[in-house]
Order: C-alpha cells, then structure tokens, then sequence
C-alpha cells in the first residue's frame, strides 16, 4: 500500500505534503512523557509491522496497524503514522520520501477513523476493535485506489483494494485480538485515549 | 512483562519473516533475470523456478533451478505479462511478475551478457537497517521523553 516515489504526479505528492504536515503538528499536540512513550512504543510496532509479510489470495500482504494505533493512541495517531512511514522509507525503503506527505495521509486517515470506530460507544469492545482494524486497513487502500484514478491510472487499483477487503479482515482480527489482550493486561493503555 | 511478551512477539514475527522468499525479476533486452534471495539476504539456491510466457494457458514456458547466486535466466519470446514462480521446496514460494514491452530486434552477442545477477544491496542489511530504524526511533523517543519531562522542572526554576 506504500506508494513509491515517481508513482504519483509531483503535485500529489505536494498535496500531500501540505496535508500531512500541518495535520500532524496540529493533531500531535503537546504530549506529555508518558504519552511520548506510549507514541515510540507503537511507532516502532508500526514501522516493523511492514516486515512481517504473510500470503494472502495469491499476493504477499502485511500487516499496517494502523487501526490499532487509532485505538490506542487516538488523535496522536496521524502523528506516530508519519514517524513509522518516514522510517519505513528511510531505513526500508517501503514507499518514497517525495510521496511520503501522500501515504501519511491515506494511513492517517485510516488511523483516524479508527479511532472514530473505538471512540463510538456502541458493541462491544472487540466488534469495535475489529472495526477499527478493518476500517483503517480498507480505507487507506480505498483511498490510495481514487487517487490512482485521479491521477490517470485508470480504476484498476479498485482491484487492488479489493483484495485489501481480505487484509483489512485479517487486520481487523489482529486488531481485536491485540486490544483484547491489552485491555485484560494494560487496561491504562487504551482507556486513557478515552478519558 | 505482558507488554515485553507482546513486543517480543511482534520481533520474533519479524525474525519469522526472515525465510521468505524474494523474487526480482528484471528485463533488459534479450534476456530476462531473475534473483532468488530470502529476506535476510541469503541467496536461495537450487530453487525451482517456472516461467509461463503470457496467456500460455497451463504450459510453462520454461522451468529450471537457480544457480550457486540464486539467479537464474531466460530469453523472452514475446512481449507481454510473464509470470515467474520461485519454490525452494521448503514451504516458501513466491510468484511475480515481469512485464516485457519490446522485445530484441537481435540477438545480442554473447560477450553482452551480464553475469551479474541483479542482487539489489540493500537487501543484504535489511535487518541491520530495521535494526538501526528501531534504535534511532527509540532513541528519540528517549529524547523527547527527557525533554518533556525536563520542561515543566525548567519551566517552575524561571519563574
């Protein structure tokens, strides 16, 4: 789902940029220690989250976490997902530096919206962790398929997303089970997004 | 400790990851390249490797093992989506594909061709290079947490 670089027109890539920049300075806030903490901790789960690739419909796919950290971390997600994708691209090379500002955006705002899901206090916690999972996986490629089609490539990469509806199950389940785990073990760890 | 028990799983999944086959297939005119390799930058030799030119049904174009590089070759025939499939016999298996647009007006002479497989690098370190974006993203981290918490302290001694 990274995009690389020369993929999009260099004005998306602007577009991005000036998206992405002022929404994570602002969403980020003013954390305190122990928030910057909690922000590295998943940070570093999201950028070695890329490695761990596993078959699925016949391509290779990996997990984003990028529901997970809506949940857990909330607004201060957008901020966590730019640090994990700016690494991803310097120290992996998943996805360009020049389209970074365009990929923080599509992920972010699948980080975001699962916030949005965790946040509803309707179902039980793990339906809403799935959701959060699912949505925030699926998003991001539904979104990344528009811009694909925005920028002349055809409605191909809808194909693409469809086959994100299976990730996004798969990260929908992780995301449940993960949030399950963390609520029975570190209940402080996600409740204190929703106080 | 149920906390460093859900990290270290997240590493061990990443050391898991570490046998997964990586195929990178290039063309460059006559000849198509392919490199099997794993992902901590292991060659894999004596792959199997199978070669279906496009819309060639359930016949393979070629199939053969790579080499002591993990890499093998072969001559594209006609342009179009080839789909190259590497199996180390382990339980790992990778499928890609190669796209080729022109095809070579000749035959290129023999001392054309590069023995070199297209070993990208930057594989070989990909855990050095996790490794090392771990650190430094700790390591900020570190340091925003001393600032922040530095702040308020140095904050009360002004006023």
């Amino acid at each position: 789902m990274h995009i690389a670089d020369g993929i999009l027109p260099l004005e998306f890539c602007v577009a991005g940029y000036v998206v992405a920049l002022p929404a994570t300075y602002l969403l980020g806030g003013k954390p305190t220690a122990e928030q910057v903490s909690k922000m590295g901790l998943f940070a570093a789960a999201a950028f070695v989250a890329s490695l761990v690739h596993f078959p699925l419909a016949g391509v290779s796919v990996h997990l984003g976490l990028w529901g997970l950290l809506g949940v857990v971390l909330g607004r201060r997600a957008f901020p966590v997902v730019f640090a994990a994708l700016l690494f991803q691209a310097l120290f992996l090379g998943h996805g360009g530096v020049v389209s970074l500002g365009v990929n923080v955006f599509n992920m972010g705002t699948g980080a975001l919206i699962g916030w949005g899901l965790w946040a509803i206090q309707a179902g039980s916690s793990s339906v809403r962790a799935f959701g959060a999972g699912f949505a925030g996986a699926l998003l991001p490629a539904v979104v990344m398929a528009l811009e694909f089609e925005a920028a002349g490539y055809g409605r191909g990469f809808f194909a693409v997303a469809g086959v994100y509806v299976l990730v996004a199950l798969v990260e929908g389940a992780a995301t449940a089970m993960i949030v399950g785990f963390l609520l029975r073990s570190r209940p402080e760890i996600v409740g204190r997004v929703l106080a | 400790m149920r906390i460093s028990l859900l990290v270290f799983a997240f590493f061990l999944s990443t050391a898991l990851s570490a046998h997964e086959l990586i195929v990178e297939a290039e063309y460059s005119s006559p000849f198509a390249r392919v490199q099997v390799s794993y992902y901590d930058g292991a060659e894999a030799r004596d792959a199997d490797v199978t070669v279906w030119a496009p819309d060639s049904g359930e016949d393979s174009f070629v199939s053969g093992r790579t080499d002591r590089n993990g890499a093998f070759a072969f001559v594209p025939d006609q342009t179009g989506q080839w789909r190259i499939v590497a199996d180390d016999g382990r339980g790992h298996r990778e499928v890609v594909d190669l796209s080729v647009s022109e095809l070579a007006a000749a035959p290129a002479p023999a001392n054309s061709v590069n023995p070199t497989p297209p070993v990208n690098p930057a594989r070989r370190s990909l855990f050095e290079r996790a490794l090392t974006g771990l650190s430094v993203l700790f390591g900020l981290t570190g340091l925003w947490m001393w600032r922040r918490s530095r702040g308020p302290a140095d904050g009360n001694a002004s006023s």
